[in-house]
């Protein structure tokens, strides 16, 4: 009688965790492989075991003076490493926004952001806005045009009566959506950089291309600490996801966690969409998929979501890299292509309401 | 716990919808409050468990203000039950009874044998016990209930307000969910709608009609014919059952 409700919280948690960790790992060992030089996974494991803990033993300095090295450590894996912190984000934030307006059709880029770093990063690609900051400038316009966009979608929603219900910010993003990519369309409809506006196409699409080591700090921190932080609130989105009125009751200042959680969720999408494009489809069907499998309780949403999004955009990043051959795919074709069909699959076979009624 | 309401006054627009209403629950009493819909019972109700604030006057647990407090110490003291509706995504019956516990935890404490106790005990107490593992949108109106008031329960409060607590309950779970609350020995405040439990449970009844209170004592000083007619406009025979020692409300037209 006594142990009826398990604690099951904690053990299962725990060996799921540990388990999606070591596919983690698994993954970005095995996606290295995967280029024009496909490289035995062996080497891939060696050759960063000896980089990341820095051993120079004589096995260890004659394998890294190899050119396998250099495509490994510096062309495959700072793109993977990418792929997992930008899945990661993005599932999060989907999660987080899910929760925050307890709709299950929210996904990050409900909040201007995409909409907005795509009109950043046109301007800098097309009409050549942001060029002082190089090769830096798409992703810096990107950055700025999510922000800017996002700030203009919060003040609306936030602003006259009804201080912010959630269905006003929703309609306020696609009202600020649609405008944006007006904006966009006219851009590319006028420009004559034919070029350009390929590139556009491809960074509207999503991709991990321009990866490197220097693009890759800012993203990594920026979701680390956010996914530290979010870990630790998941009484509130739980709370949250049950509406404004429980949530209250159970002690919880609603308008002022929505606030803080739907900036961070912008301020996080805003720097992961400016180093990799707007990539779709993550943010809406990672969490979704999660729940069907694990339920609402983001003591294990949150984990999970975040490491299943991870390995899910490694994977759709190597599709992309090696469907075509030598062209290489936007990842966003990728995870379209394969999200749709298996989010489907995921409605037709399991018991989920989604949210509805 | 000792609630009291100091002359508060909600208006939503311009539209007044109580005025001047002052109250009292103390020395462990089940404290009910009637009124005809759209009364302001639930807006009442709100204003004490901190949805709705009132635009004059205060409320205080224990001679604090609840302004002076935050949300989640007012939320250790004060459990709510709330009537069931949908949740837009799905939670076992286990998960929402454990959210019972949020007010008590910090950040990143993890659920303690404490907790899991004391949840436990909350089902139980509610006879979902079979259910722990259903989701919560599954269950029949009157289960959902049954399982707000364990999560009410399992946050451990001082006192306890239901907000029209036995809608959508067969008799047998009206009665047993009253008996369950009375048995808690807190103050319980209570939105009422049947006038026989009302009359049954309640050892105070308060009267609210458009906003404004208008009668307020024991149920036999309130429900009177004359009241009944003038607030409800309901015309009943009330009497005293010679085997209870509490009123029967017979009604007999409008």
């Amino acid at each position: 009688m006594e142990s009826k409700i398990k604690k099951d919280g904690g053990i299962t948690l725990g060996f799921i965790i540990i388990g999606l960790l070591f596919l983690l790992v698994l993954s970005i060992i095995l996606a290295i492989t995967y280029g024009p030089v496909s490289i035995d996974y062996r080497d891939v494991a060696k050759i960063l075991y000896y980089r990341i803990f820095n051993i120079n033993t004589f096995e260890a300095v004659e394998i890294l003076e190899t050119p396998k090295t250099e495509i490994i450590w510096n062309i495959r894996f700072p793109r993977v490493l990418m792929g997992t912190v930008v899945g990661a984000g993005l599932a999060l934030c989907g999660v987080v926004i899910q929760s925050v307006v307890k709709n299950p059709l929210a996904n990050p880029y409900i909040l201007g952001v995409s909409s907005g770093a795509s009109l950043g990063a046109t301007s800098a690609i097309l009409l050549g806005a942001f060029s002082l900051f190089g090769h830096y400038g798409v992703a810096v316009g990107a950055f700025t045009g999510a922000i800017i966009i996002s700030i203009f979608v919060f003040t609306i929603a936030f602003s006259g009566t009804g201080r912010g219900n959630t269905i006003k910010l929703l309609l306020a993003g696609m009202a600020i959506n649609a405008m944006c990519s007006a904006f966009t369309s006219f851009i590319i409809y006028t420009a004559e950089d034919a070029e350009g506006i390929r590139s556009v196409t491809f960074w509207s699409m999503g991709g991990l291309t321009s990866a490197s080591w220097n693009l890759l700090p800012i993203p990594l921190v920026t979701v680390i600490l956010g996914t530290i932080f979010f870990l630790t609130q998941f009484r509130i989105l739980n709370a949250l996801l049950v509406g404004q009125e429980s949530a209250t009751t159970l002690g919880v200042d609603v308008v002022k966690m929505r606030k803080i959680y739907l900036i961070l969720s912008a301020l996080m999408t805003g720097v992961v969409v400016s180093a990799s494009g707007t990539i779709g489809f993550v943010g809406l069907i990672i969490p979704h998929c999660v729940r069907m499998v694990v339920g609402s309780d983001h003591r294990k949403v949150v984990p999970i979501s975040i490491l299943c999004g991870s390995i899910f955009l490694i994977w759709c990043d190597v599709a992309a890299r090696m469907v075509l051959g030598d062209v290489e795919l936007p990842i966003g074709v990728i995870t379209g292509i394969i999200g749709g069909p298996f989010f489907i699959y995921m409605m037709l076979t399991k018991s989920y309401g989604f949210g509805g009624d | 716990m000792r609630i009291t309401v100091e002359d508060i006054t909600v208006k939503i627009g311009k539209k007044t919808i109580i005025e001047n209403i002052c109250a009292n629950i103390g020395n462990k009493e089940f404290v009910g409050i009637i009124g005809p819909n759209g009364s302001g019972k639930s807006t009442l109700l709100k204003s004490i468990y901190r949805v709705i604030k009132p635009n004059a006057g205060f409320i205080t647990l224990d001679d604090i203000k609840l302004d002076e407090m935050t949300l989640k110490q007012s939320a250790r003291k004060l459990g709510v039950m709330t009537q069931a509706s949908n949740f837009s995504f799905d939670f076992t019956v286990k998960e929402v009874t454990m959210m019972g516990r949020t007010p008590h935890k910090k950040l990143l404490e993890p659920d303690d044998d404490d907790d899991y106790k004391i949840v436990n005990k909350a089902i139980e107490r509610v006879g979902m016990e079979k259910y722990i593992d259903r989701k919560f949108n599954t269950l029949s109106g009157g289960e959902k209930q049954r399982v707000l008031i364990a999560r009410a329960i399992a946050s451990q409060p001082k006192a306890l307000i239901l907000d029209e607590p036995t809608n959508h309950l067969d008799i047998h779970y009206q009665i047993s969910l009253l008996d369950l609350v009375k048995k808690l020995d807190i103050e319980v405040f209570s939105a009422m709608h049947d006038l026989n439990l009302a009359a049954t449970y309640c050892d105070k009844i308060y009267v609210i009609n458009e906003g404004i209170i208008v009668d307020y004592g024991s149920p036999k000083k309130v429900l009177t014919s004359s009241l009944l007619k003038e607030v409800f406009n309901v015309k009943a025979i009330i009497e005293e059952n010679s085997f209870t020692g509490k009123l029967n409300i017979i009604f007999t037209g409008v």
